[in-house]
């Protein structure tokens, strides 16, 4: 009987665990509510409880790999990112740039590297199975090896991106290996450009230094824009002049060629003015453009801060600093009953 | 000469291109020694903006192992010296997590932020400086993860040798023999383990998620789960308390008797925390504790642009019976350990209050009051038995520049030693004088041969390092009687080559006292209207209930007690001591600078006359009222410093009489 009774006390939390270890059960279904990010799309440093709306797969443990909107919403869990490779890993997502919701093509990297080794975290993988290596990127800083990838953007009209993504995707990641200049004809050829970040600092590169805190483009070669442009003068930012290399984590812009109406995450924190967060969001050249705990608070999680690790942000034409409009869906989500 | 001036242009900004690219070739004499009292990375690159590492090169990388001194202990192309292909340029991979586990041999275990683009390694494997290396996978096996899931934090924990030999084995051994189950079978043969902590979450069907924020064991366990790192109010773990707040860097004690209770577990957390305690993911905390070194005081001997670096990796002796070899400061204020002393440790330039409070060390943030020093402030610490010439207590005002060393002022303190005497007195006198010269130097073979009787044929037992006038009664004390100071050991070896403590510490000075401005008595009648009792006054008759009012002020207030007496026969009340944390209602209008608000008369407690009991009378009666601060004070005879803070010297009395009848 005491048997019994002890199994009895032992089910409930078998169950609860059961549920609770949904990233594994979740590879075998599609979870994926993409709609809710068409706007606004980010990953966290950290997991968390949330307190907020229920996850559709009934899971209230949010990855630090999930995909997440404004509004309290897991868009993608990290199986549902990774599910042309069959993962039942979660390995974390380091950077986002959710290209197409009707067709789930959301272009990202992971923090951690495929166990079966079919990519690194440096490679820039998307929904539909694109793997292009963290070299081919590099390819025009005639960096060799991978240096991880901290942030992603893709820039060109919204048709050549996506045909540019179902181009890539046929190649298999040996492909540009092989052929070190696939990835820029292929991106010339269709118009497109990627404005990455790396994770480390390449000091080797034949002209100059690139920091992990540098936006750099993949099909030019060029640094799109230094730590020190991307921050307001009053911080230092940027080396060797103006001191520290705050990093870049997160970057995100209208699909124009002009950094200057983009929005990102760094690192490291400012205690100095404009003070900023790891987590916050902020404005190319200004100041705060989103504080980190309106992000984060519709999961109502136990705690105000848990970074920002990728980050989406969905401008529409002639939006420069759309703060406005995110203010109106804010606005909007809140009135639903 | 248009084309020579070019030219010239040319030649400077390549030269300052190569400087900054820093294209720096790995070397094996790197200046490990430096990192002998800790060592961290940053999360990110910065410019360090006073002194010069040691290849010149003021670019740090957050790849780069330093000291919280402000110095560069190794480049990270010397970390990985042993894994770069011969005649390859050197990568900055990053350093994920660091345990540094023999400086002369320069041994050092760490983990990197970025793959090896030669394909040695991976991010997630611990290497070690040697060349060897342990692959990741083989660290998580036995928690059922075949994958590397990253290396964030490492820290090996067992007798150093032993962990000295399984380093020389990880030589011997490939990548496929650690993945075949050897790991295990050698750190029990070698009485060793290896602690750190992932870069992913494993979630698992059946058991508890082993979390990026919990410490593991390399034999297979959770050693400290996540929620077990941090306080409670931290809403760490999960699922229960709700985040997972990470584990970017862990240093600990080598060896542990009880393995159940794990105490002096260091570590940094991968995001900041806003609740109570507050604390960044820079900063270094203690387990189940607070912020112990804030990120700010560790990078701030770099003089960086920003004042927050992050903190990647760190290491540090936490041995308890590795005590320091050179002489140093370890009591101020009497016997109060410096580091119960908030800025009581801290790296040349940290920051501190300079408070003393009770188990700060202990438990952060310690027993109320926070305790500022006055009077005489006895400094005491280590001084070796040789090697040193003399030796002084340094000091400069807090917020100062840091000067060279012998450039600051110096403790002054005149002794007065016992000292034998002969026939026919045959007996110890306080005769002799030992002083310190102008510039607080005092030769230390004198003073250690008058402490232990060598030179005086008495000993002289209450010797200290210095005892700081620090009221100036003497006239060489401090500028600022209540200022707050910064103060560090400074000494000549014997080969005349000055050395100075590589921390410093933090003291707040008073030397003021509390002062009761204004001080009340007020009755209520019948009908709740309130009167005041007038000196010398009275209440009507039946009133045996006073509200008392005063005005109290002080930089560091403790609190305030009051007596009434009188009557027939005389008896006394007495109420209090009510110091001004200790939650109940006569301290609600009181805080640490007094009353509140400030320069207001408030309303304190009420007294009862009916305490007097039988005594309470028609009669004429007297309340006292007393205040105190928190200042620590020491009287000083010129043989020992005792501490008088007790005294009510200290202490200011206010009184008024008044009338009273039952």
């Amino acid at each position: 009987m005491k048997r019994n009774t002890r199994w009895l006390l032992l089910m409930p939390l078998l169950t609860v665990l059961f549920i609770l270890s949904g990233s594994q059960l979740a590879v075998t279904r599609t979870n994926s509510q993409l709609a809710a990010c068409a706007d606004l799309a980010f990953s966290t440093e950290e997991d968390f409880l949330t307190q907020g709306p229920v996850p559709a797969d009934g899971n209230p443990i949010i990855s630090d790999g999930d995909l997440l909107s404004r509004n309290g919403v897991v868009c993608m869990r990290n199986n549902d990112l990774l599910r042309r490779w069959d993962s039942n890993v979660d390995l974390g997502l380091d950077a986002a740039d959710v290209l197409q919701v009707d067709q789930e093509l959301v272009a990202f990297s992971t923090s951690l590297n495929d166990p079966q080794q079919r990519f690194t975290a440096g490679d820039l993988l998307s929904t539909w199975g694109m793997i292009i290596p963290n070299q081919a990127l590099l390819m025009l800083f005639q960096i060799n090896g991978d240096r991880g990838l901290d942030a992603v953007h893709f820039v060109g009209s919204l048709a050549n991106i996506i045909a540019f993504n179902q181009a890539a995707s046929q190649q298999p990641r040996s492909a540009w290996l092989e052929n070190r200049s696939l990835l820029i004809t292929l991106l010339k050829r269709h118009g497109v450009d990627i404005w990455f970040s790396i994770e480390g600092t390449e000091r080797l590169a034949s002209t100059q230094p690139i920091y992990d805190g540098d936006l750099l483009s993949a099909a030019y070669g060029v640094i799109v824009a230094r730590n020190a442009d991307l921050l307001p003068v009053t911080v230092p930012a940027g080396i060797p002049l103006r001191g520290v290399d705050f990093g870049l984590d997160a970057f995100s812009a209208p699909r124009l060629p002009d950094f200057n109406t983009g929005t990102f995450s760094t690192e490291i924190l400012n205690h100095g003015k404009p003070t900023f967060s790891d987590g916050d969001i902020l404005q190319s050249g200004d100041g705060i453009y989103l504080k980190d705990i309106d992000l984060v608070q519709p999961f109502e999680p136990k705690a105000d801060f848990l970074g920002v690790d990728a980050l989406f942000i969905h401008f529409r034409t002639g939006q420069t600093s759309g703060y406005l409009p995110l203010l109106l869906k804010d606005y909007l989500w809140r009135a639903q009953p | 000469m248009k084309r020579y001036l070019r030219l010239m242009g040319i030649l400077i900004v390549l030269v300052t291109l190569l400087a900054l690219s820093g294209v720096v070739q790995g070397q094996t004499n790197y200046p490990l020694t430096n990192c002998r009292d800790g060592a961290f990375s940053t999360e990110e690159d910065f410019m360090m903006r006073e002194n010069e590492p040691y290849d010149g090169n003021p670019y740090i990388s957050d790849g780069d192992l330093l000291s919280p001194s402000g110095q560069v202990c190794a480049r990270n192309a010397d970390l990985l010296v042993s894994f770069n292909p011969a005649g390859m340029a050197p990568v900055d991979l990053g350093l994920d997590a660091v345990d540094i586990l023999n400086i002369p041999e320069r041994l050092v275990a760490f983990s990197t932020e970025l793959d090896d683009p030669y394909g040695k390694f991976t991010a997630g494997d611990l290497l070690f400086t040697n060349g060897g290396m342990i692959p990741n996978a083989a660290l998580v096996q036995h928690f059922g993860i075949t994958h590397d899931i990253g290396l964030d934090a490492v820290h090996f924990v067992g007798v150093p040798e032993n962990i000295q030999a399984f380093a020389g084995l990880t030589l011997q051994l490939s990548g496929d023999d650690w993945l075949k189950g050897r790991l295990q079978d050698e750190l029990q043969r070698y009485g060793i383990d290896i602690w750190f902590s992932i870069e992913g979450t494993q979630w698992t069907a059946v058991a508890a998620p082993i979390l990026d924020g919990d410490l593991l064991s390399a034999s297979g366990a959770v050693l400290v789960p996540q929620a077990n790192l941090l306080p409670n109010s931290v809403p760490a773990g999960l699922p229960q308390r709700g985040v997972d707040f990470g584990l970017d860097a862990v240093t600990a004690r080598r060896l542990y008797d009880d393995a159940t209770s794990f105490t002096d577990i260091y570590f940094s957390t991968e995001i900041l925390f806003r609740g109570k305690p507050a604390f960044n993911d820079g900063d270094v905390l203690r387990i189940g504790n607070g912020v112990v070194i804030p990120n700010e005081a560790l990078i701030k001997n770099f003089v960086p642009k920003a004042d927050f670096l992050g903190l990647d990796a760190f290491s540090a002796p936490v041995e308890p019976s590795n005590p320091p070899t050179d002489p140093n400061i370890q009591t101020m204020c009497g016997d109060r350990p410096v580091v119960n002393f908030d800025g009581g440790v801290v790296p040349v330039g940290g920051g501190g209050t300079g408070l003393y409070k009770a188990n700060l060390a202990i438990s952060p943030p310690g027993d109320p009051p926070a305790r500022p020093c006055g009077e005489y402030v006895p400094i005491d610490g280590y001084l070796p038995a040789t090697g040193v010439k003399q030796f002084r207590v340094a000091y400069r005002p807090d917020g100062s520049l840091v000067p060279a060393v012998g450039a600051a002022n110096g403790i002054r303190t005149n002794w007065r030693l016992y000292e034998w005497h002969g026939w026919p007195i045959n007996a110890c006198l306080p005769t002799g004088n030992l002083d310190t010269d102008a510039n607080g130097w005092m030769l230390a073979n004198a003073y250690l041969g008058a402490k232990d009787g060598t030179l005086t044929g008495c000993t002289n037992s209450g010797l200290r390092l210095s005892v700081w006038d620090s009221a100036n009664h003497l006239g060489f004390g401090p500028a600022d009687p209540d200022g707050h100071y910064v103060l560090w050991l400074e000494w000549e070896d014997l080969g005349g080559i000055l050395h100075r403590e590589l921390v410093e510490h933090h003291v707040q000075l008073d030397n003021t006292n509390p002062v009761i401005n204004d001080f009340k008595l007020r009755y209520t009648d019948a009908n709740g209207t309130t009167h005041p009792v007038p000196p010398c006054g009275g209440a009507s008759a039946g009133v045996h209930t006073f509200q008392v009012y005063a005005n109290i002020a002080d930089d560091y207030y403790w609190g305030y007690k009051l007596r009434v007496r009188g009557g027939n026969p005389p008896a006394a009340a007495h109420y209090g001591w009510h110091n001004y944390y200790d939650g109940t209602p006569p301290v609600a209008n009181t805080d640490d600078t007094g009353t509140t608000p400030d320069s207001t008369l408030v309303y304190l407690r009420d007294i009862e006359m009916t305490d007097l009991g039988a005594s309470f009378v028609d009669c004429c009666y007297d309340l006292d009222l007393w205040v105190r601060d928190t200042a620590i004070r020491h009287s000083f005879n010129g043989r020992t410093a005792n501490d008088a803070s007790g005294s009510s010297a200290w202490w200011d009395n206010s009184f008024l009489t008044f009338a009273a009848s039952p």
